[in-house]
């Protein structure tokens, strides 16, 4: 029967087969098997099968009690996108800021509020941010390659997800066997030394299991940016002489400085996902290493590959789903653990120019049962519990050398005074319920909560409510009510950063400033009201408009210098001495305008194209301003995506516009109107991608930042922090080639 | 670490040794539907031993899934034949015409419409479908297939289905203002 097949499908059935020999697996027969299976199901028999790949088409989007977004595998590969980051970055809720903050080097915005601690991201529905919410960059240490879809839930969806979950859930859904067998490998080089490499292998198991493994490992060396902003970066004088002209004066290194400019990242992980029959195991591991440099000054901050962040993560987690008769059980085990490497630190001014060490760990264990009861098809009740312990060590203050054990913490940088080294045990309970029923056709209302208690902080109720309704045959209508927290996490509540001198050789110690914990923070809340429009407008044309409300209340601020005060800390004086608090409420508001083109003209010609426009703007109460309040900071009131996917034969081609409007920093000013936010302008840059396959190959190009715009990101310290730069420059034009090699069955 | 590996290691080899395949995937499933159908319907020109021809246009996952299960029928049962579209076969050739939502609606239109002029049982998983004319629906409920048959449209085709199948659909009519 096998002469009847091409000879592709021939030749790539014998490779998985012998991929699989090498792996030690059974033969994927199944992939001959299944559907002969399937020729002799009973109708009832395959009306009891649930659908893996439930293709989240725009009329399946329009059902969900939520605002959300799918990126599908298609996009990602027309669009030759590598990492997170790049995903994104293309999305027009989102604001991606690169290289703004040391310890968020990717920093998210998303509708007007910024952090991407407020951004929980999933790998198939497990959490694969840090479970402690440490700083985790966004790179390519999230495995974007092998994703079925990305999933993007934006607004609060605590009531769901728990803490967090508070601006957007992100949710990586990975690609199994029922999408392709077989191997798939890409690799990718391109100028200032990118280089991306990903490999990902699916098998059947026998008629009912699946195995798919994947790989990636990123490396980017970076432009060296002094050739492009020659200002900003003084021709690297400090580098050269090894003495940094700092805004505390003139300072020479404590160990020789290479006169290189150097601001290399890497990235890697791997995943293997375990499907049989209702069991699913999930494993994870990532690491990522982000240069802390930028973006400081040269003259404050050695640019020389030896200053970084290092961060690994880990993630087991295995899922069993019964059915029994209406009930679905689901079972969830999950480890997750992440640590900061203890090599990890800055060399800058503020270590006086001494490699200094930093360290963070935290780990959790979690058990959940959720339990899915159908009375009657219009109706859905979902409840379920969550039990979680956590251990985690707060980020440290600058250490002298690496921590070498978790219980023996190293001493304050250019002291014998060891860290406070806070070891944190802690745990969360919550439950939840969820009813969904289907009122008539036209109309289906969604309504749940959860709470939780955690030991740390308390307890936290978030309720929700969904209201969708197919006004007409083309219109959709959604009326969504949600609230979030976002927990204080150890990161938040336990920093501690500062520095001692010594006028005496280390016999007394003091200080200018100290950032101290805070144990007693609270969550930080937000409650959203949300109105979602979906209009077809004929076969081609799809148009969507949201608008939103959001209160936020307790907002964690890092530091209110009117409770600042002078003090002692491990019994030395310290001149000002700051903590982060609970205060304040702020405001969003705004509204987004989509609208999508999709256009098959044959077998050989299809179009896409899509444009989005977000327009968001907010208050925060404030006692300086004149009239008490001030717009939100840290984001870009106008924002517009524009892009097509074109597909002609063999060939798709790609290009992508990103306009971003003026953006607002932290910083304040006095004008004619007030006390007014500081600014940095903004930017349209465009990224294209041309992708040709040839048979089982395929090669891509892909230009990002094409018409070589120079531009700036957001830093939250621009115009505060001298040491800063104002706005984060970002990199020139960069082309990147690349190849795939599909061995697979799809 | 070592106590998470082996943990895992039991979990993985648990799962391994795991209960019975309750999924699939969505082409399949569309594709052993498409079978089914064909095994429970009748057209007033064919012959009770003639193979049934199964067009599929917009959808070549489904196309190719279904060729794979063909070949896997028993020889006792009603003989399919799968016909991808587009090719040197006109419309009314088929008995059963699969429409995926991904085919251009311009050329869906013009699909259903030659199909309209025989005897050809039409089905697509476009939303609205079964309520707009066509004959048979598939769509997802609550994570599983189901179909939908529009009896007039059906009446209309001289197209006969089995009771069983009748059973098991959910019936809207020209009228129903419904899914």
């Amino acid at each position: 029967m096998n002469h009847a097949l091409p000879r592709s499908v021939r030749y790539a059935r014998r490779l998985v087969a012998v991929a699989a020999l090498a792996l030690g697996l059974p033969a994927p027969l199944a992939a001959q098997n299944r559907p002969s299976k399937l020729s002799v199901a009973t109708l009832e028999d395959l009306m009891k099968l649930t659908v893996t790949t439930a293709t989240r088409t725009s009329e399946d989007l329009s059902k969900v009690p939520a605002r959300m977004q799918v990126v599908t595998a298609e996009q990602i590969e027309h669009r030759g996108y590598r990492s997170l980051q790049d995903v994104l970055k293309d999305l027009v809720e989102f604001k991606v800021d690169i290289a703004g903050d040391q310890d968020y080097p990717v920093e998210l915005t998303v509708d007007g509020i910024r952090s991407a601690g407020k951004v929980v991201v999933l790998l198939d529905g497990i959490r694969v941010s840090s479970p402690t919410n440490e700083p985790l960059p966004i790179l390519a240490n999230y495995p974007v390659h092998t994703a079925r879809q990305i999933e993007i839930v934006y607004g609060p969806a605590s009531a769901l997800y728990g803490a967090d979950a508070f601006s957007a859930v992100v949710n990586v859904i990975t690609r199994d066997a029922d999408d392709a067998t077989g191997v798939n490998v890409q690799t990718t080089a391109g100028q200032y030394g990118l280089y991306n490499q990903t490999a990902s292998f699916a098998t059947r198991l026998g008629n009912n299991a699946s195995l798919v493994v994947g790989g990636q490992a990123y490396y980017d060396r970076q432009p060296n940016l002094s050739r492009w902003y020659p200002e900003d970066f003084a021709g690297l004088e400090s580098l050269k002489t090894g003495v940094f002209n700092s805004i505390f004066g003139p300072i020479a290194s404590t160990r020789p400085v290479s006169p290189e400019f150097g601001n290399q990242l890497w990235a890697h992980s791997q995943h293997a996902a375990l499907r049989a029959g209702g069991f699913q195991v999930t494993l994870f591991h990532s690491q990522s290493s982000t240069p802390n440099s930028m973006p400081t000054r040269p003259e404050d901050s050695v640019y020389n590959n030896q200053a970084y962040q290092k961060n690994e993560l880990f993630v087991a987690a295995g899922t069993y789903t019964r059915e029994i008769g209406r009930l679905t059980s689901t079972t969830l085990a999950e480890f997750s653990r992440h640590e900061m490497n203890p090599d990890s630190g800055y060399w800058n001014v503020f270590s006086n120019f001494t490699r200094s060490y930093k360290y963070a760990f935290g780990r959790m264990v979690k058990g959940e049962q959720q339990l899915s009861w159908k009375p009657r098809p219009s109706t859905t009740v979902t409840v379920g519990g969550t039990v979680e312990r956590f251990f985690a060590i707060p980020q440290t203050a600058d250490l002298n050398a690496p921590v070498e054990s978790q219980d023996a913490p190293s001493t304050l940088l250019g002291t014998n005074i060891p860290d406070d080294f806070y070891r944190l045990h802690y745990s969360n309970s919550g439950l939840y319920a969820q009813a969904q029923r289907e009122i008539s056709p036209r109309l289906s209302v969604t309504a749940g909560a959860r709470a939780d208690y955690n030991t740390r902080y308390g307890g936290t109720f978030n309720p929700r409510v969904g209201l969708v309704a197919a006004a007409t045959a083309t219109t959709t209508l959604k009326v969504l009510y949600g609230t979030a927290f976002l927990a204080p996490s150890p990161y938040q509540a336990y920093a501690h950063y500062g520095s001692f001198v010594s006028d005496d050789d280390g016999k007394t110690f003091r200080s200018d400033y100290w950032h101290l914990p805070n144990p007693d923070l609270k969550p930080q809340q937000k409650k959203t009201i949300e109105l979602n429009v979906a209009q077809s407008l004929g076969p081609a044309f799809h148009v969507e408009t949201s608008a939103f409300y959001s209160r936020f209340s307790n907002l964690i601020q890092t530091a209110d210098a009117d409770q600042a005060y002078a003090g002692t800390y491990h019994g030395w004086p310290v001149a000002y001495i700051d903590f982060p608090v609970n205060e304040g409420k702020s405001t969003s508001y705004g509204a987004t305008a989509k609208i999508n083109f999709l256009r098959t003209f044959d077998d050989e010609r299809r179009l896409e194209a899509y444009s989005a426009l977000a327009v968001v703007d907010g208050r925060v109460w404030n006692d300086d301003s004149s009239d008490g309040h001030l717009r939100l900071g840290g984001m870009s009131p106008v924002q517009l995506r524009a892009g097509v996917d074109f597909d002609w034969s063999r060939w798709s081609v790609a290009p992508r516009l990103t306009v971003v409007g003026t953006q607002r920093v932290n910083a304040t000013t006095q004008t004619a109107n007030g006390l007014e936010r500081l600014t940095i302008p903004g930017y349209a840059t465009v990224d294209m991608t041309i992708r040709r396959r040839l048979g089982r190959f395929a090669g891509f190009v892909t230009v990002e930042n094409a018409l070589n715009r120079q531009y700036r990101a957001i830093n939250m310290r621009a115009y505060t922090n001298p040491e800063e730069f104002v706005g984060a420059p970002q990199n020139p034009r960069r082309i990147a080639i690349g190849f795939e090699l599909r061995s697979g069955v799809r | 670490m070592k106590r998470v590996s082996a943990l895992i290691t039991t979990i993985a080899l648990l799962a391994a040794a795991g209960a019975a395949a309750q999924s699939a995937s969505a082409p399949e499933l569309k594709a052993a539907f498409l079978f089914n159908f064909a095994k429970f319907a009748e057209w007033p020109s064919l012959a009770p031993d003639a193979p049934v021809a199964v067009c599929v246009a917009g959808d070549d996952r489904v196309a190719t899934v279904l060729s794979e299960t063909v070949r896997g029928q028993a020889p006792e049962t009603r003989a399919v034949t799968v016909i991808k579209l587009p090719g040197d076969v006109p419309t009314r050739a088929c008995q059963v015409l699969f429409v995926g939502s991904g085919a251009d609606a311009r050329r869906r239109a013009a699909l259903l419409e030659e199909a309209a002029a025989g005897p050809v049982l039409t089905v697509s998983d476009s939303v609205r479908f079964a309520v707009t004319g066509g004959m048979v629906e598939l769509f997802l409920e609550s994570g599983r297939m189901r179909f939908a048959i529009n009896v007039d449209a059906v009446g209309r085709s001289r197209v006969r289905l089995s009771s069983r199948l009748l059973g098991l659909a959910k019936i809207v009519r020209d009228t129903t203002n419904a899914q």
